[in-house]
């Protein structure tokens, strides 16, 4: 085996991925060749500086607090902010829904004053899997208050 | 306050692995979940590697656990837990980044900083002469410096790279001696005396 042919398996014989016979060979020509063996120190000597600079750059980091129900080997929920996020957007579809369907029958009625309708929204958490929005306002005369109920479940999958 | 140890190679699936694969698989989660609880401080210190922010680190960690539980029933044991860990970590962290135009890559400046590191100054300003290095690793094409993190630093072997990264094994490996090449024309990979990094010279 020649220094290219050593130099192109040494990856793999790191790894131990080679067969007995060339496993063999490698060690062999390591054993009589200054330059590939410098070539090993080499790759330890990176391995050593950079795993160096990353304990040094990482030396202050926070370690990790799992979310309790993590820690009781179920999976969190997502964050309040997820949650929430999730109920506003619910709670904006049903407001404009609202929008389109009661607009044209205040179109009709042109010859009525037109009556502005109001909306106010308010998200409720529950502390449970499960959060509540609710829609209240006036259109046409007709106070109407909405509740829109979300259950967040925990089925992500892996991305 | 509680620092990160160093990172240390670690083997194949080891028993405890496998007792607590054997269990998840047996209905019972717990096992399994302590024992993805034990990288949590070497998955957040990779997170910060691909990110940058140590917040969002712990963010996508915290995720990368939801996501884990949540396909527990797909690991087989055929990659350390560590490695199929990082796997998904390594997702979380790239849809994070495209969702956050702020930052257009992952590994965008390796190894990133603190804001405030901890310790004596002149502790955390020495770079053990490594600067050299490390500006050659980053002016590395993102892939290529992706592989020598994963290789060098993680200790993944080309096989487990390549599953991480999803490419083939070939392309690992043709990557990294690209890399390797490339290194060597710009310092000396083997350790300068303390202020003699080539690197630092020009």
């Amino acid at each position: 085996m020649n220094c290219r042919e050593c130099r192109t398996h040494f990856e793999e014989w790191l790894d131990g991925e080679l067969d007995a016979a060339t496993t063999r060979a490698v060690q062999t020509h390591l054993d009589g060749c200054a330059a590939c063996a410098l070539r090993l120190a080499e790759r330890r000597a990176l391995a050593a500086r950079l795993q160096a600079a990353e304990d040094l750059a990482a030396r202050g980091l926070r370690p990790f607090s799992p979310a309790a129900p993590m820690a009781a080997g179920t999976a969190p929920r997502p964050s309040i902010g997820r949650r929430w996020g999730l109920v506003a957007a619910a709670a904006l579809v049903i407001g404009v829904g609202m929008l389109l369907i009661l607009a044209p029958r205040q179109r009709e009625s042109a010859a009525s004053p037109p009556q502005g309708m109001t909306a106010e929204i308010h998200v409720q958490d529950n502390l449970h899997n499960r959060e509540d929005a609710f829609i209240t306002g006036r259109q046409q005369g007709v106070r109407f208050r909405i509740h829109v109920q979300v259950m967040v479940e925990n089925n992500g999958h892996p991305g | 306050m509680n620092l990160l140890p160093p990172l240390r190679h670690q083997g194949m699936m080891d028993k405890s692995e496998a007792n607590a694969l054997t269990r998840l698989h047996a209905g019972d989660a717990h096992a399994f979940t302590r024992l993805m609880l034990d990288h949590a401080d070497r998955l957040v210190r990779a997170a910060f590697m691909l990110c940058g922010d140590e917040a969002l680190a712990h963010d996508l960690t915290q995720e990368t656990f939801c996501r884990a539980l949540a396909a527990a029933h797909e690991f087989r044991g055929d990659s350390r837990l560590y490695t199929w860990l990082y796997g998904i970590l390594r997702r979380v962290c790239l849809e994070r980044l495209r969702r956050d135009r702020r930052r257009s890559h992952l590994l965008q400046t390796y190894p990133p900083t603190l804001p405030v590191p901890p310790g004596p100054e002149e502790t955390w300003r020495s770079d053990h002469g490594n600067a050299g290095l490390l500006k050659a690793v980053n002016e590395l094409p993102v892939a290529q410096r992706e592989i020598v993190r994963l290789r060098f630093v993680e200790e993944m072997k080309l096989a487990e790279i390549a599953t991480v990264l999803n490419i083939p094994k070939g392309t690992v490996k043709s990557r990294l001696h690209n890399a390797l090449a490339a290194l060597r024309t710009r310092v000396s990979l083997a350790k300068p005396a303390h202020g003699e990094d080539p690197g630092e010279e020009s």
